[in-house]
């Protein structure tokens, strides 16, 4: 191979690199720019990733609770079974994010997000014991997972998010996610109001 | 001809002895310097400067990856984001610079290539990190070695490689085994014409003994995952033996000649040892009564793959075989015998005939172990004897595990098999020195 040939090959190869790592920043500024504000509620567990440092690991949920209409449950269901949903987002009287509709292909307009997996949420039921359970809702999860923090703090970060998890009164810990185009990127963690590096 | 370098400089050494001797005459001395020519010193490599430089750069790279983990506190997103990028330009240019200045320099190839490995490893955990972007470990190492998998052809680097074996190696062992990926088997295929020229232009280099061996681990490790996932059981054993059994085979090519090469031996030894551990657990019957394929294996696009580079495999180790057979080694063609033996008994596995494989399977063990002692003691080869009678004592051993013998007599057996390969390793190294 002449050395012009092998510089030529290596220069596509550095353009390649350059270009996987560039666009993941480009889509995620972007949307940390300009994107829509929504506060997710969520819970946390804390592990380590080997390449990319300590992070607490959050489970971002909203959920529909019942009364579910009839079209609504059908589509969740599908969306259960593994058929891709998107969520077109709302927030509550309690600023949180809530899901306005839910859906099998992206909406045209609006702020929404792709639906990791949607179950049901379930309560005991000791009125009756021949129904001990009793759907409540449905959880909608979602891809973004990972907070990354410092080492020493994300360990601290995640016992105070499970502590306030713990007093749930509601959500006392979210996210603050940014949303452009059916992709959410994370903004903060926050605890009461507080950003978790804060506290 | 970089790779007779030492012969020649030694032969040029050896020559002005041999007038001297009137062993040559100054024109037969004349006429070999002519034919072999000037060793190229300009091109002589020192491996301790590689090895300083390669090590460097690892450090450097491991080094970066370890503070990104760390998390940059005192960073804004956008200063991270540019230390991400401006780590990978860096890496890009000073590899760039070393293949259009330095080309001739293996330190600098070395270095900057296995920089650039670790450069974009950490770009990409930093973007990541900074991003809190989702994504498994999984997500990660793919992106990774994609990235990476053309730099050896690039820069000829023997780390590039190397770090290319050992991550494809790291994420196979991670895969859960619900993930079957077909790329890894991709991946695997971009990357080893690569070492298989590298084997070409420099047999007798240690950066190729090590390349093949990383190759041939890494490869393994990505065929046994896979034989493990999604319902074809027994399949480990066809791609086992079958990949073993090619490795060999590819290591004594080409048959009835005097094999030499370091990576020859080195990929040799662990692949025979393998295979005869491979070989003695398929001597129990329990190996070949959980034969079966499910439907769900047909579906799984890296499963087939597996069992397709297996096929492919025998189909090589058997036709080497054949070879080898021709040209008397056949103790070397056990090898492909067994890769043969093992797809028609898995076959017949399949059929309910599982007592074939079993009782076929210890009577290769047997007759691998027979050969390779005697081809041993013929060639006073203590390695390839010695070989031969680990053959047979793991024979010995599953039997005695599976018989109902008394434990004296056991022991008995033990006792007398020790002897045997102590009596045969003194008469070898006795009749060695006396010839010698």
């Amino acid at each position: 191979m002449t050395t012009t040939l092998r510089l030529a090959l290596l220069g596509i190869v550095c353009i390649l690199q350059l270009a996987v790592t560039s666009s993941t920043i480009v889509r995620y500024e972007s949307t940390l720019r300009t994107g829509a504000l929504y506060r997710i509620p969520t819970a946390a567990v804390d592990p380590a990733d080997v390449f990319r440092g300590r992070y607490v690991a959050v489970r971002p949920t909203i959920v529909i609770p019942e009364p579910i209409p009839r079209e609504t449950q059908d589509v969740l269901d599908r969306i259960q079974l593994g058929e891709p949903g998107y969520v077109v987002l709302g927030t509550g009287d309690n600023g949180l994010a809530r899901a306005a509709a839910v859906r099998l292909d992206p909406p045209a307009q609006g702020d929404y997000l792709k639906i990791a997996s949607a179950w049901p949420q379930m309560r005991e039921n000791p009125a009756q014991p021949n129904l001990p359970y009793v759907r409540v809702g449905y959880n909608l999860t979602f891809s973004f997972d990972r907070y990354y923090m410092n080492d020493v703090l994300a360990p601290q970060a995640q016992e105070r998010v499970t502590e306030a998890a713990r007093r749930d009164i509601e959500n006392r810990a979210w996210l603050a996610v940014r949303v452009k185009n059916g992709a959410g990127v994370i903004e903060g963690l926050y605890l009461d109001g507080v950003p978790i590096e804060r506290r | 001809m970089v790779a007779m370098r030492r012969e020649v400089t030694w032969l040029h050494g050896e020559l002005p002895e041999l007038i001297e001797r009137g062993v040559l005459t100054p024109e037969a001395a004349e006429a070999l310097r002519a034919h072999y020519g000037v060793p190229d010193r300009s091109t002589a490599v020192s491996w301790g400067q590689i090895l300083l430089a390669s090590f460097g750069a690892l450090l450097v790279g491991g080094g970066i990856i370890l503070i990104l983990a760390h998390n940059w506190d005192s960073l804004d997103r956008p200063a991270r984001a540019a230390v991400a990028i401006g780590l990978l330009i860096l890496a890009q240019v000073l590899l760039g610079f070393a293949v259009l200045r330095r080309s001739t320099s293996t330190s600098w190839l070395e270095a900057t290539s296995g920089f650039l490995v670790a450069s974009v490893g950490a770009a990409i955990a930093l973007v990541g990190q900074t991003y809190h972007v989702s994504g498994s470990f999984e997500g990660l190492m793919q992106a990774w070695l994609w990235l990476v998998v053309l730099i050896p052809y690039l820069s000829g680097s023997t780390l590039g490689s190397v770090l290319f074996w050992a991550l494809l190696f790291v994420r196979v062992v991670n895969l859960s085994w619900r993930d079957s990926p077909l790329d890894p088997w991709l991946l695997v295929f971009a990357a080893l014409p690569f070492v298989l020229g590298k084997i070409r232009r420099q047999p007798r280099s240690w950066g190729t003994a090590l390349t093949a061996i990383a190759a041939a681990i890494a490869i393994f490790a990505v065929g046994s995952v896979f034989v493990g996932h999604d319902g074809w059981r027994g399949l480990w054993a066809v791609f086992d033996v079958s990949f073993l059994a090619a490795v060999i085979a590819a290591a004594s090519w080409p048959p009835g000649r005097e094999l030499s090469e370091p990576w020859r031996g080195r990929v040799l030894v662990p692949a025979w040892l393998a295979l005869v551990a491979v070989g003695t657990i398929l001597t129990f019957d329990d190996s070949w009564r959980t034969v079966t394929i499910t439907e769900r294996s047909y579906r799984a696009p890296s499963v087939m793959l597996t069992a397709a580079v297996a096929v492919a495999c025998a189909a090589f180790a058997s036709l080497q075989a054949i070879r080898l057979a021709r040209a008397g080694q056949l103790a070397a063609a056990a090898g492909g015998v067994a890769a043969f033996l093992v797809v028609v008994l898995h076959a017949f596995s399949m059929l309910e005939i599982e007592f074939a494989g079993w009782v076929i399977f210890n009577l290769w063990l047997l007759a691998f172990g027979v050969l390779t002692v005697l081809e041993g003691v013929r060639g006073l080869l203590l390695w390839r004897a010695n070989l031969g009678l680990l053959a047979l004592g793991a024979l010995i051993v599953a039997r005695f595990l599976d018989t109902d013998l008394s434990f004296l007599g056991r022991g008995l057996v033990f006792i007398a098999f020790g002897i045997a390969c102590f009596a045969v390793n003194v008469w070898m190294i006795r009749r060695a020195r006396r010839i010698a």
